[in-house]
């Protein structure tokens, strides 16, 4: 549950105000977002969801994993973070219209390696392709160019290409698109954490969202699956730095693939 | 190869699936020499620790033969002849470095399923759910090892692999219980579970310097493992009235100065608790039974320690208010085997420590469905069963 000054304040309020019940109504309503139809719809699809995501590979299971777990969230608590963004509560059949904005989203991690390590780590075009490796491919360009190319779960690739516009040698890479499917930028920050720590990586990406306002609501959505997928490749970063290799479940053995004998 | 997989609530079968290879440069790839059975594996066995799928090889407590390793292996060599802890660890994250090693932060697969539960990601586990990494386990002929330099213990020559095999899992969780207790001259110690890791907890205790350990259990077998080879006095739950007042009275009145909880989310009982836990855990209104957890905390003495070494879920009913009322220091982790491994072979080497006792039963992993109902339903006098592929 959020820490919401505001709602502290008129709790207390209703308590002063001869208990008038549709005081504290508004209060619950203000946490709770979310019709009690619709959390049971949620708890069953979450759940579904979840163990359904097993069966999938790293990327398709991890989408759904994360949808599933946040369905489970909000029918648990009744609250949903992204209605809240939206103005959306079906809780009390309340809502504002949203507003239209480039979604902006960014992943922090402590990695133990010095600034300018992890700096020529995310410069090599080779290490940034295992980085990203599990989503995106990445092709070195003419120049500072690099390709981007993301596979969309109905099969087709969306491609666009990036140019670096500020390097600052273990400090801060930036970077923006230069034609193709996406307008978007990045930032790569990196400084020294306190007391021998490490470095402190903050991946920032912001895009405007293709396809108007249609668009934007889905950005919207998806905000928390980006999010993941940055602070995804903050691991594999921190992975591929500290020990020079990724986690892997590659030829992981198992019973799927198996001819089944009977015991 | 042969393997042991999980194929759905209370359904394992040993079946031929794909043998490992070597997938990063320090991978090890070991052919499996023995292998045992696990409490904590009874869990997901048992349908209450979710991210199970069909098809997964089990087993996370063994030790082998090195036969391959990968480009970037430096220290473990062909031939050589390992343990193994059931945490896989890089070595080199900031956890690792400061003898966290099952925080370790490079060695999970799948982040993601633990960090909206847990907030942060653990170390993977060999065959023990995908919320755990989704690792293939090691009840199987072959196992790949990640970070083969950092995770393989090399066996010292003359020890049989019963006396080496449970220094795995069990050795270094129940030690590391002990460890956390901080054990001063004269300490009393009470361990709740009389199995491997609570074993293991007591003897771990007299070796860090107690002055008397008593065993909490209700299986007669295994108290008596206990008093004869852990040397404990034993508290058997289901004939007292109330286990805290058995402890203070084997106390003085002060009560355990430590308590080590090695029993985790399905707890025995016998009393109204007990009942209201199992019809719960069974409708899944509550993913534990903590009766053992919560006796723990009321018999530890006022400002002692509690180590939590159990496996449980997000339980409800926990008593905080005693817990913090009576200033009691709680310590808890999964095993940072990496950390104590070394010392425990050293126990073992000098005939301080001998765990083969805990071997039970052995059999061929062929039989190990077989060998996993002993287990569970406690049979025949079952502590471990040992499993030779």
């Amino acid at each position: 549950m959020e820490f919401d000054p505001q709602n502290l304040v008129s709790s207390v309020r209703s308590k002063f105000s001869n208990g008038k019940s549709h005081q504290s109504e508004s209060q619950s309503s203000a946490l709770q977002n979310v019709g009690s139809k619709e959390r049971i719809v949620s708890a069953l699809i979450g759940s579904f969801m979840m163990a359904r995501g097993l069966r999938h590979g790293l990327i398709r299971g991890a989408v759904m994993e994360f949808i599933g777990g946040a369905l489970l969230h909000r029918a648990v608590g009744g609250h949903c973070k992204l209605y809240k963004t939206l103005g959306i509560n079906t809780a009390s059949g309340q809502g504002e219209k949203s507003k239209s904005e480039p979604v902006e989203i960014d992943a922090s991690l402590t990695i133990q390696k010095s600034p300018e390590e992890l700096y020529r780590t995310f410069s090599d075009p080779e290490k940034l392709g295992q980085i990203t490796g599990g989503w995106a491919q990445v092709q070195q360009g003419s120049g500072d160019q690099m390709t981007w190319s993301l596979r969309m779960p109905w099969g087709k690739n969306i491609e666009w290409k990036t140019r670096m516009i500020e390097e600052r040698p273990g400090e801060l890479l930036r970077w923006e698109t230069a034609g193709g499917g996406l307008s978007n930028q990045g930032r790569l920050e990196l400084r020294p954490a306190a007391a021998g720590r490490g470095t402190e990586a903050k991946l920032s990406l912001s895009y405007v969202p293709p396809f108007g306002a249609l668009g934007q609501r889905v950005a919207h959505w998806m905000q928390p699956l980006t999010r993941s997928v940055a602070q995804t490749a903050l691991r594999r970063l921190q992975s591929l730095a500290e020990t020079g290799e990724v986690p892997s479940l590659l030829h992981n053995p198992s019973g799927r693939e198996s001819t089944h004998t009977t015991h | 190869m042969r393997a042991l997989c999980w194929n759905g609530v209370n359904d394992l079968r040993v079946e031929s699936v794909p043998d490992p290879e070597i997938v990063n440069p320090h991978d090890v790839i070991l052919r499996v020499t023995s292998s045992t059975t696990c409490g904590s594996d009874l869990h997901f066995i048992n349908g209450y620790l979710p991210t199970m799928r069909e098809g997964d090889v089990i087993g996370h407590e063994f030790m082998g033969e090195v036969v391959e390793v990968g480009p970037e292996v430096r220290k473990v060599r062909k031939g050589e002849r390992v343990v193994v802890p059931s945490f896989i660890c890089c070595g080199s994250c900031w956890y690792c470095t400061h003898d966290l090693w099952s925080l370790c932060d490079n060695t999970h697969p799948k982040p993601q399923l633990q960090e909206k539960l847990l907030g942060y990601p653990t170390a993977g586990i060999y065959g023990y759910t995908h919320a755990f990494g989704g690792y293939a386990g090691a009840h199987a002929q072959y196992v790949r090892v990640p970070h083969g330099d950092v995770d393989c213990f090399k066996v010292p020559e003359g020890l049989r692999d019963e006396q080496v095999l449970f220094l795995s899992d069990a050795g270094p969780t129940g030690f590391m219980g002990a460890d956390f207790c901080n054990i001063q001259r004269g300490d009393t110690v009470a361990v709740w579970g009389a199995g491997g890791v609570g074993l293991m907890a007591m003897h771990g205790a007299y070796l860090l310097g107690a002055e008397k350990v008593i065993a909490i259990d209700c299986v007669p077998e295994r108290l008596r493992m206990a008093r004869e080879h852990a040397g404990a006095e034993t508290i058997d739950f289901s004939k007292v009235d109330d286990v805290v007042e058995a402890l203070k009275a084997m106390t003085g009145g002060r009560g355990p100065d430590a308590c080590i909880e090695a029993v985790g989310m399905e707890a025995t009982g016998f009393g109204l608790e007990y009942a209201y836990d199992r019809v719960k855990q069974f409708l899944r209104l509550e993913s534990d039974r903590g009766e053992a957890l919560r006796q723990a905390i009321v018999a530890c003495r006022k400002g002692g320690t509690l180590a939590v070494l159990g496996v449980y879920g997000l339980i409800d009913k926990f008593p905080m208010g005693v817990l913090m009322n009576k200033g009691i220091t709680l310590r808890a982790a999964q095993q940072h085997g990496q950390k104590y491994v070394p010392r425990l072979l050293e126990y073992v080497q000098r005939g301080e420590l001998d765990l083969s006792y805990l071997a039970t039963h052995r059999m061929p992993l062929e039989e190990a469905p077989r060998g996993y109902e002993m287990f569970k339903t406690k049979s025949d006098g079952c502590v471990r069963v040992m499993f030779t592929p």
